[in-house]
């Protein structure tokens, strides 16, 4: 049931897992900034083409912070979800660097009417057998979006 | 007796009801209103454990109940209905509400039939289409400030029509007079990140299972309730399917994570974290209570807003008008009286993925339903059929009934079965217009990925839940 997979140039990958609620990702990657990257991508993928922004994407910079990986990986998808909602955003790439308590994030922006829809857009993210951790492979995650 | 899911075990208990014996943690039992070939099926639907589940919640009472429709949802199933007795320390849990606070149908009636409309509709449909903000992000009939926003938030569908948007029965036929006057959007319960998404989606449809649906009353099943509900047979009427939108996913998602760090200081522990729950008489409780209510309003001022809209594509293309019919939520929780093994409750009425269905005579209703009872709208999967309904005296699980078709397969499973190109193709062949969405979003809404409607139906009023009044079929259809 894979909807993504192996990123040109990179390390990790994404893939849609059913459920009848609605859109639920899992990702890996050799670190855990590799495989949120690649959780984002496997989101984003399921709402809308992001090789198909034709105008330059621009730049934003946060910060995200969580009491555990698990709540960051849930802070890092509320955030994608407010940025659509609010700004009519659509990260078609993200960078990922590890700071004290959390994540600064350097998203990279198309506005999603600029992009080919490709399914329902997501609204909120679930705890529902929320996951984040890392195993003897890597770092593997699992999180599922009401859309 | 049955295994369902390898797990839980299930007992035929009477027509279109099974029963799920209380085990474990349970409180009470569980009760299924279905046929055989309605009781989930899919490899993995967790539905009926999210029933037992719900069961083990802190001062249920009666059963923990689950409409035809159910299907898995987060912490409780869609289709599930479940009371709590609050002066017995009963809990409120916003996982029994669900993300989209106030999801819920709107019947509008026009003055016309089909007949009359025929060579106007694609010019129908593509004002319906323009005039009806859809799909991800912003976009809203009504833009407004933050000072407008805090009076939606607590005067709901009453403050669009004051402002304009809107004509007096407008608020008469919606659930409640289209207000929770309970509703308190103050700081700490409505954060600024529900209210920044609730500032540019009001008058919005969204994306997903929502709809605008131009349809025709095919058949009327009791004409005098009909009728004095608004419908006859071959009447042109539109349906709108949307909720509270960003707002109430972000009430929903900020409460949650509220409660789950409260309830460990109530004893409280739920086997799945989107079961979260504090009691309903607590502050969290009441704070989640105050802030539900206030999306619930944001969803009933959103399809008055989609109303106007559809007022205006509907006068300029075929000059006819649209008077309400009846506005229902199916995502709510409601503080409801009650008797329970003779005595008069107070109880938490949580009502997730189903719909209030009020009886004749009941004194919630508006003078000119009461002989009629409550219009219970039902919309069914796109391309088929939806239906209007009443509530009947002694209606089981707290007056309650189905609110849908309910999911069967995945977004995903359908998106790979069906070609969406060739469905809108076929529902085009067949005379109904598709406007919106991609061939994807198409293939994600397939009526395969669903439950049979009318096999729905057929066993919610079976299980004397409701009984039928109409049957509508659509025309055309602005998909989310």
């Amino acid at each position: 049931m894979a909807t993504g997979g192996e990123h040109p140039g990179g390390r990790g990958g994404h893939r849609g897992v059913p459920h009848t609620a609605d859109l639920r990702v899992s990702a890996w990657g050799p670190t855990r900034e590799e495989c949120l990257t690649q959780a984002v991508r496997g989101v984003v993928e399921s709402f809308a083409d992001p090789s198909s922004g034709a105008r330059a994407p621009r730049r934003r910079h946060t910060e995200i912070h969580a009491d555990d990986d698990p709540e960051l990986l849930v802070a890092l998808m509320d955030d994608v979800v407010y940025r659509l909602d609010t700004a009519g955003e659509v990260p078609v790439d993200v960078d990922l660097d590890p700071i004290p308590g959390g994540l600064r994030v350097a998203y990279r922006m198309a506005d999603a009417d600029d992009l080919e829809p490709v399914g329902a857009a997501p609204k909120a993210v679930t705890l529902h057998d929320l996951a984040l951790g890392r195993g003897p492979a890597g770092w593997t995650c699992s999180v599922t979006l009401d859309v | 007796m049955t295994q369902h899911a390898e797990r839980v075990q299930i007992t035929e208990a009477g027509a279109y009801r099974y029963r799920i014996p209380r085990h474990g943690a349970m409180r009470v039992p569980g009760v299924v209103f279905a046929s055989p070939e309605l009781l989930p099926q899919a490899a993995g639907d967790q539905a009926l454990d999210q029933v037992v589940n719900v069961a083990a919640l802190p001062g249920v009472v009666g059963a923990s109940y689950a409409m035809p429709d159910v299907h898995w949802g987060y912490g409780f199933p869609i289709g599930g209905v479940a009371a709590t007795d609050v002066a017995a320390g009963g809990v409120v849990s916003p996982g029994g509400v669900g993300f989209d606070i106030s999801c819920g149908v709107r019947l509008l009636a026009a003055d016309c039939d089909r007949a009359e409309i025929a060579p106007r509709i694609g010019a129908l449909l593509d004002a319906l289409g323009r005039r009806t903000p859809r799909g991800a992000g912003r976009g809203a009939v009504w833009h407004i400030g933050r000072r407008d926003l805090d009076r939606v938030l607590r005067e709901g569908a009453r403050h669009a029509v004051e402002r304009g948007h809107g004509v007096q029965r407008d608020l008469e036929r919606c659930e409640d007079g289209g207000v929770l006057t309970e509703a308190d959007p103050a700081a700490g319960r409505v954060g600024d990140r529900a209210r920044e998404r609730g500032l540019g989606q009001l008058g919005s449809l969204g994306s997903g299972n929502h709809f605008l649906e131009v349809q025709e009353v095919e058949t009327v099943h009791d004409e005098a309730t009909a009728r004095a509900m608004g419908l006859v047979a071959g009447q042109v009427c539109v349906m709108i399917h949307c909720g509270s939108r960003g707002l109430g996913h972000q009430i929903c998602t900020d409460q949650v994570r509220t409660m789950g760090r409260a309830m460990r200081r109530y004893g409280i522990e739920v086997p799945d974290r989107q079961l979260a729950c504090v009691p309903a008489d607590s502050p969290e409780g009441r704070d989640y209570l105050a802030a539900m209510a206030a999306a619930a309003n944001y969803a009933r001022a959103n399809r008055q807003l989609l109303t106007e809209s559809s007022r205006a594509a509907f006068a300029e293309t075929v000059g006819h008008g649209l008077d309400l019919v009846y506005d229902i939520s199916h995502n709510l929780a409601k503080i409801e009286t009650h008797r329970v093994d003779g005595e008069t409750r107070r109880l938490c009425v949580h009502r997730k993925g189903a719909t209030r269905a009020l009886p004749p005579g009941h004194p919630e209703l508006p003078p000119d339903l009461a002989e009629a009872g409550q219009p219970v709208l039902i919309p069914g999967t796109m391309g088929t059929a939806s239906y209007l309904l009443t509530g009947v005296p002694d209606g089981d699980a707290w007056h309650s009934t189905c609110h849908g078709a309910g999911r069967v397969e995945s977004r995903h499973q359908a998106a790979r079965e069906v070609n969406g190109g060739r469905l809108r193709a076929e529902l085009e062949a067949r005379g109904i217009a598709v406007r919106g969405t991609t061939a994807r979003g198409l293939a994600e809404e397939a009526p395969g990925a669903y439950k049979d409607i009318d096999a729905v139906v057929t066993a919610a009023e079976g299980a004397g839940l409701c009984r039928r009044v109409a049957r509508l079929v659509p025309l055309g259809v602005v998909k989310g």
